[in-house]
């Protein structure tokens, strides 16, 4: 009898037990972390798919500018991309170069334009092909820079160098520039970044297209 | 006698106490559950449109400013259950004339065709 009575008072105890545990297996159910997890990786994924667009966009770009103000018309798409990503609080940085020569008899002539998006100066700016190197300093965020070289050059891949740097990086790039004395061609470069506070999308990627 | 009644108020208070000091440490921490719905809505709104880039045609309507045309092409692919309204336009967008709390926007860039060079964006509103 006294036991039983002794066994209803702890009753509380008892019950109370019972309820902590069930609300602590209900929060450890829901688990709001992964959740959030799950939300950012979506999020991250819509930022890729939106990326890949400004991508294939560029190369679009070069496909149907087909041998009118290609350079101006990637400057042009670029710089649209990057104000319309600003607008999503996202970040559009690169650099995009063009290289282009028209198939005539030698020496041969490849113009060259780098235009930096990096969003900030490029303090230094070195663009060497066939142990050639033309030098820039101090190319503003949003400018092009331009320069040709001159030489006899042979039916085969050359590869042309960037070096830069900015008050925070610097990079070196590799051109790979596909040189044939029976065609005029265009090769575009991109090498661009989109950063947000939840992802970033970096990639390096080219065009060739025969004028 | 008066020792087991004290004793039960006691438990009942621990008790009380116990659950009371597990709800506040445990559950005062603000924390809300995150909308799926609006991202998978833009995802889904997105994904319409990266469709319907596949066809040639849609870069033409796009430049043409055919949003008519546009939308029919998207009735066909989005949920019944969510209300849109499309926009082609430069770099500002003016938004459609809705109250609803629950719009969203999803914008897709368009560079241009062969012999129009205007980069554009078409952006899809969407609510419920």
């Amino acid at each position: 009898m006294n036991n039983k009575r002794r066994s209803k008072g702890q009753v509380f105890i008892v019950l109370s037990i019972i309820i902590i545990t069930t609300m602590i297996m209900l929060k450890t159910g829901l688990n709001i972390s992964q959740i959030m997890e799950n939300k950012r990786y979506l999020e991250s994924g819509f930022e890729q798919m939106q990326f890949q667009n400004i991508k294939n966009e560029a190369l679009k770009t070069v496909q149907i500018s087909y041998n009118k103000n290609i350079t101006d018309n990637l400057d042009s798409f670029m710089r649209f991309a990057r104000q319309l990503m600003s607008s999503k609080a996202m970040d559009l940085t690169g650099v995009v170069v063009t290289a282009s020569y028209n198939y005539s008899t030698a020496p041969y002539v490849i113009s060259v334009t780098v235009l930096n998006i990096l969003g900030t100066e490029m303090d230094y700016l070195n663009i060497t092909f066939n142990t050639t190197t033309t030098e820039f300093t101090n190319t503003p965020d949003g400018m092009a820079v331009q320069t040709t070289f001159t030489g006899s050059y042979e039916t085969m891949n050359h590869i042309m160098t960037l070096y830069y740097n900015t008050s925070n990086t610097n990079s070196t790039n590799y051109v790979t520039i596909p040189f044939d004395t029976t065609k005029s061609k265009l090769i575009a470069f991109f090498d661009i970044d989109l950063k947000s506070d939840r992802s970033e999308q970096r990639d390096v990627f080219n065009e060739t297209c025969i004028l | 006698m008066k020792n087991k009644g004290i004793s039960k108020t006691f438990e009942s208070i621990v008790a009380i106490l116990s659950m009371m000091t597990v709800f506040i440490i445990y559950f005062s921490a603000k924390q809300t559950i995150p909308d799926f719905e609006m991202i998978n809505r833009e995802m889904k709104a997105f994904t319409v449109m990266k469709t319907l880039v596949e066809n040639n045609e849609f870069r033409q309507w796009v430049l043409a400013n055919d949003t008519e045309t546009l939308k029919n092409k998207i009735t066909m692919m989005m949920p019944s259950d969510i209300n849109y309204d499309i926009q082609v336009c430069s770099l500002d967008c003016g938004k459609p004339n809705v109250t609803s709390e629950r719009m969203s926007s999803t914008s897709y860039i368009v560079a241009g065709d062969v012999n129009d060079f205007r980069p554009r964006q078409v952006v899809l509103y969407i609510w419920t």
